[in-house]
Parts: C-alpha cells; sequence; structure tokens
C-alpha cells in the first residue's frame, strides 16, 4: 500500500478542544451554504431563457414582463442581484411567491415540516435496523466460532443479509413505497393508502408508518452494508482474540468493543444519509400525497416560480451542510479524531 | 544527465506510440471502452478492502450482472416492439401468453413498454455517469496537485453536495423546462463530487509513489504525470466507482421522471412508467411491479459489478 496521509498527525500534538473544532466546522459549513446558495441562485440566471417572459406567458404586454422582471429582480446584473438576494435570504427573507403570493420563507417552513418528520423518524428506524443487521452480517462473514451451532446460523444469516442489502441499496424508496401501499394498504388494508391528516393539521401516525418505512428501508441497506464491512474488519483486530481470550463473549466483545471503533465511518457518511433521505423524502410524499416540501417545489416548477424554487434549493442546501455539521460536531465530542479533519 | 532526462521521457513516450495499447481511443469511445479495459487488467494499486487478500472469491454476483445488463441490452433494441399498441380487451391483467407480463390500463404491453423505457433510461443514466466521470476525475487530478487550486477546488466540490439531485434538477426545471437533458445534468451535478473524492485521494496518494518521483524527476510535466501515471493507476477503484455510480444515475433518473421533470408522456421511462402506475395500484400491482423490478435488476447488476471490481477478483 502506497502511503496514504493519515489524519491524525504522526507527531503526538495537543488534540483540538471540541469547540474549535465546532467553530471551524461550522464557519466551514456557512461558507459552504452560502457558495450553494449563490450557485443556486447564478444557475438561475446563467441558464438561457427569460424567466419574466415564460412567467408571463407570450402574449403578456411588454409593461407587465417589465414590472415582473423588475420585482424578481431580473433587471440588475447578476452579480448585483446575488448580493442583493443573499444580504435578504440571510435575513429570512427570500421573496414572495409568484405562484401561492405568500412569503418564500413562511412557505417553504410550514410544508417543510412534513419532510423533517418524516427523515426524523427514518434515521433511527434505518439505523437501528443497519445496526442489528450489519452486525449479525458481519458476524457471519468473520465466522466467529466458539458459539458451536450459531456459527452456521450465523453465516446462513449473512448469506441472507447481505444480498437483501444490495437489493435494498439498488431500490428507489418511491418503489419501495408503492409496493408497500399494494400490500399493506390495498391487499391486507391495515394502513392508509394516503396519508390522512388530523384535524390539527398534523399527520396521523397510521398515516405516517408507510412512508417512514419506505423511507429508511432503502438507507437501511447502504447503511448496513456499511455496517456490515466495518465491523468486519474490526472484528480481525489482534485485540479482539486478546478480549475473547479473556473469555469475553461474541456479543460483549462486538457491542463493547468492536463497535464504537467500528461506527466512526458510518458516523462520518450519515451527513450525506441525510441528504439522501431528504431528497428521498420529497419524491416519497408525493406516493402519499403529504403536503411536502415536495409537493409546492414542483408546483413551483409547474409555474415558472422563480423565487420559489431558487428559495426551496437554498434552504434545502443550508439544512444539509448544517445537519452534516452537527452530527460531525457532536461526534467529535466522543471520537477525538474526528477534531483533526 | 540532462540528455538522459530528456531521453528517457522520449524513449518511453515513443515505445508507448509504437506500443498502440497505452493509447486512449476518442474520447467518446474511450469514456465507454476505456474503464472496462482498464478494469480487465491487473490492478496495480487496488483500492480493494484491507483484508480481502487472502481469500479470493469468484466474481459470480458480477458475471451475473453483466448478463443481466447485456440481456436488458438486447431485449431494449429487440426489433417490433411497440410500447404504444393498445389493447381495450385486455386491460391492466396480469401475465398472460398475449402479454407476458401483463398490461397498462390502456392495455398496453408492460414488457414493451419497460423494455423500450430502459433504452431510454440506461441512456440517460449512463450519459450522465459519463460526463460525471470525465469532469469529477479531471478536477480531482487536479485538485490532487495540492496547493491553493486544490483547496479551492475542494471546498467548492464541499458545497455541491450541499445541493440534493432532485433540488438541482427543479432548478433546472425551472429555467429549461422539464427534459432529459435537465435529468441529465442534474444527476451528472450530483455524481461529481463522488468522483473529485476517489480521484483525488487516489492522486494524492499515487503522488508519493516512487515511479510518480521518478517521472518528475525525468523531466515529465504535470500532465504527463496525470495522464500516463496517476490515471492508470486509478482504473480500478474509478472503474469501481463508475459501476457504483452508474446504480445511482439509474434510480435518480427513475424519482426525477416519475417527479415529471425528465422525459414526457407517452414516451416511457421507468420513473413514468411507475408514475402511471401508481393510479392504478388499487386495481393490479403489475404495472408498478414490472418497471420497478427491472430497475431494482439493473441497479443491483451495477452494484454488483461494482463489489467485484472493489474487492479485487
Amino acid at each position: 500500500m502506497i502511503s496514504v496521509r493519515s489524519s491524525a498527525p504522526a507527531v503526538a500534538e495537543r488534540v483540538p478542544s471540541p469547540w474549535r473544532y465546532a467553530a471551524r466546522r461550522g464557519a466551514g459549513a456557512v461558507l459552504s451554504a452560502l457558495v450553494a446558495a449563490s450557485v443556486a441562485f447564478l444557475v438561475t440566471r446563467a441558464l438561457p431563457g427569460d424567466a419574466a417572459l415564460t412567467m408571463a406567458g407570450v402574449d403578456a404586454s411588454p409593461e407587465v414582463v417589465e414590472r415582473l422582471r423588475r420585482d424578481l429582480g431580473l433587471d440588475v446584473p447578476a452579480p448585483v442581484g446575488l448580493v442583493r438576494w443573499l444580504a435578504e435570504a440571510v435575513q429570512g427573507r427570500l421573496g414572495t411567491s409568484v405562484r401561492f403570493g405568500l412569503p418564500v420563507a413562511e412557505l417553504i417552513v410550514t410544508h417543510f415540516r412534513v419532510n423533517l418528520l418524516l427523515v426524523a423518524l427514518a434515521v433511527p428506524l434505518a439505523l437501528g435496523l443497519a445496526l442489528v443487521a450489519g452486525t449479525v452480517a458481519a458476524i457471519g462473514l468473520s465466522g466467529l466460532d466458539g458459539w458451536g451451532l450459531r456459527r452456521r446460523v450465523l453465516q446462513a444469516a449473512d448469506r441472507v443479509i447481505a444480498p437483501l442489502m444490495q437489493l435494498g441499496l439498488s431500490m428507489p424508496s418511491f418503489w419501495v413505497a408503492m409496493v408497500l401501499v399494494w400490500v399493506v394498504a390495498v391487499r391486507l388494508r391495515l394502513l392508509p393508502a394516503v396519508a390522512p391528516v388530523g384535524d390539527a393539521g398534523w399527520l396521523t401516525w397510521r398515516g405516517l408508518v408507510l412512508p417512514v418505512v419506505a423511507l429508511a428501508l432503502p438507507t437501511a441497506g447502504a447503511l448496513g452494508l456499511m455496517v456490515r464491512a466495518s465491523v468486519a474488519q474490526g472484528l480481525q483486530e489482534p485485540f479482539v482474540q486478546a478480549v475473547r481470550a479473556k473469555g469475553a463473549g461474541v456479543l460483549r466483545v462486538v457491542v463493547a468493543h468492536v463497535l464504537p471503533g467500528a461506527l466512526n465511518p458510518v458516523i462520518s457518511t450519515l451527513g450525506v444519509v441525510l441528504a439522501d433521505l431528504l431528497t428521498g423524502s420529497l419524491v416519497v410524499e408525493m406516493v402519499f400525497g403529504l403536503p411536502g416540501l415536495g409537493r409546492i417545489l414542483l408546483a413551483g416548477v409547474e409555474f415558472r416560480d422563480l423565487p420559489l424554487v431558487t428559495g426551496g434549493v437554498a434552504f434545502a442546501a443550508l439544512v444539509v451542510v448544517m445537519t452534516s455539521a452537527m452530527v460531525d460536531v457532536l461526534y467529535g465530542l466522543f471520537d477525538p479524531r474526528v477534531r483533526y479533519r | 544527465m540532462a540528455c538522459l532526462t530528456r531521453e528517457y521521457g522520449t524513449a518511453e513516450g515513443r515505445r508507448l506510440v509504437a506500443d498502440g495499447r497505452t493509447r486512449l481511443p476518442p474520447i467518446p469511445v474511450g469514456l465507454v471502452a476505456w474503464p472496462i479495459r482498464m478494469a480487465s487488467l491487473p490492478s496495480m494499486h487496488p483500492g480493494g478492502t484491507p483484508g480481502a487478500t487472502g481469500r479470493r472469491r469468484a466474481p459470480l454476483g458480477a458475471l451475473v450482472g453483466v448478463m443481466v445488463l447485456v440481456a436488458m441490452g438486447l431485449g431494449a433494441l429487440w426489433p417490433g416492439l411497440d410500447p404504444y399498441a393498445m389493447d381495450l380487451t385486455a386491460r391492466l391483467t396480469g401475465p398472460s401468453a398475449g402479454h407476458w407480463l401483463g398490461t397498462d390500463r390502456f392495455g398496453r404491453d408492460l414488457l414493451a413498454r419497460t423494455l423500450v423505457a430502459s433504452r431510454y433510461s440506461l441512456a440517460i443514466a449512463l450519459a450522465a455517469v459519463g460526463t460525471a466521470a470525465t469532469a469529477g476525475t479531471t478536477l480531482g487530478l487536479l485538485a490532487g496537485r495540492g496547493g491553493a487550486v486544490g483547496e479551492i477546488l475542494s471546498r467548492l466540490v464541499d458545497a455541491l453536495m450541499a445541493l440534493p439531485g432532485v433540488l438541482v434538477a427543479m432548478l433546472l426545471a425551472v429555467v429549461m423546462g422539464p427534459s432529459p437533458i435537465t435529468v441529465g445534468v442534474a444527476i451528472a451535478v450530483g455524481l461529481v463530487p463522488g468522483y473529485f473524492r476517489v480521484s483525488r485521494g487516489l492522486a494524492l496518494a499515487l503522488r508519493e509513489a516512487p515511479y510518480v518521483e521518478a517521472a518528475y524527476a525525468a523531466g515529465a510535466s504535470w500532465w504527463h504525470v496525470a495522464r500516463w501515471h496517476l490515471l492508470p493507476g486509478m482504473a480500478r477503484p474509478l472503474a469501481a466507482h463508475s459501476a457504483a455510480s452508474a446504480a445511482v444515475a439509474l434510480l435518480a433518473d427513475a424519482g426525477l421522471s416519475y417527479l415529471g421533470l425528465g422525459l414526457q408522456p407517452p414516451t416511457p421511462s421507468w420513473g413514468l412508467l411507475l408514475k402511471e402506475a401508481q393510479q392504478a395500484i388499487g386495481l393490479s400491482p403489475w404495472p408498478a411491479l414490472v418497471p420497478g423490478a427491472f430497475l431494482a435488476a439493473a441497479a443491483l447488476a451495477f452494484n454488483a459489478i461494482a463489489s467485484a471490481l472493489q474487492s479485487g477478483r
């Protein structure tokens, strides 16, 4: 193996404090979000096509088009427009939606809670499934003996679980959602196919089960494969033999000695996973007709609603960047190695 | 010494050109042929799993994967498929002798529709992967030089990662309108950071390799080193990453088509077929099951090929 730069310096030096790391990581995240938002804004400007003209329609009078252009801020050069838009955006003002006639920020926040709810419920489910299935598969894969007959069972379990996880990785969540609707809602009639909204405007838990499961299953497959590879590698470490020699059972070895170290790569990809789940929730909500961000953004796309879609994209970028920074900082509290990154 | 170094470079160059084996085909062919050929060479720097040195498993999964993809390609190009012919006497039926995999709500043959759809879906996904591979690897090699350029590029790509593909597609669709190009570009934008990370990491690692230092010492330019010493060393991991990216691209294409941001009906694509199927899900599962199964099979095939390439035969 060619020498790869290790993440930790070879010479012993002081571990960066969690606060320092949080500040550095937070600053980087803010910068990333600003760049992403700027890219989103500039893309709408740089691409061919006159947004104002398409919005107003070809038979609109020139005055109407001109007014729309001024309202959208399309009459100033792109850099000026960008600075103005960013200055407004950091104060939480993203303009007014052309399609709905409401402030974009308000629209986004009210609809985003659906996606937030879905993702917040799907993450623990996916993580839990991935941890259990991935660990069982890893024990089977590395063929730890000492459990007698159970070794065979575990190996067989790996042969079943690993392909299933590969399959999960290869299915889009909205298709999983449709299959679940057919099996659970249409055939078994256990849960509603379309999520009903309760009196308070909130979703009922019965309506949330299928979307959350559909969202979590593919992610659980991807995460589970990662856990499996990571734990199986951890089980090869010499310290595992030492702990086993002291008489620790397989379960104790895995849970107390291997998992803490093996979780590092899993947790460091959690930011990406969250972004994937958020994206997935935009599509899955369409299957169940949930009033989420995906629905209004699609309506915005149909209507060429430039402020709404640009604002939505910038908001999503901010959410993605901030959550992954938060995951990193939280994990840095427990694992000092993270703070060197 | 100086003349010796100059001769090293030119002799090497002449030998490579005379050999013909190491020469890259023109770019469009190269995008497809190069990863395949490079992946078939024994890997110099396996990016595989560290523990996988001892036991070598036959890439059975990858073989099956290739067979599935070839069968799907042949099926897609089968002459005489008519995805629009309606058979109003057989609407929303299950598999039968006349319609092997059933029909949709207009009595159109699901197998024909799904096979024709796979043309569009596979083409869009693979075009996006090719574009992302070219752009991402070039940027990654540049960033692998280190220095300020590398730092700035890394920051930019980090920011790019914050833009989820669906949202990029919506953004593009607002301005350009929904089209396969919108979807393709959005998928490619989503895939660039992955290629960037893989190639940059490998470039940074290979930079310290003795033969790279030797090439620099012999007076080779950065471009020469990147093209003839770094890129061949990355072929295997990049090929594995491409296979995994193709699976991701297929899923993303289906999702975006499902949202109506890509191809428009009545042209079939996997995502559009699923969108149509959803309205009839209460009546018949076949319109949803057939395209979804094809999509999952194709993605699974690419994933199997990717994991075989990763672990090294």
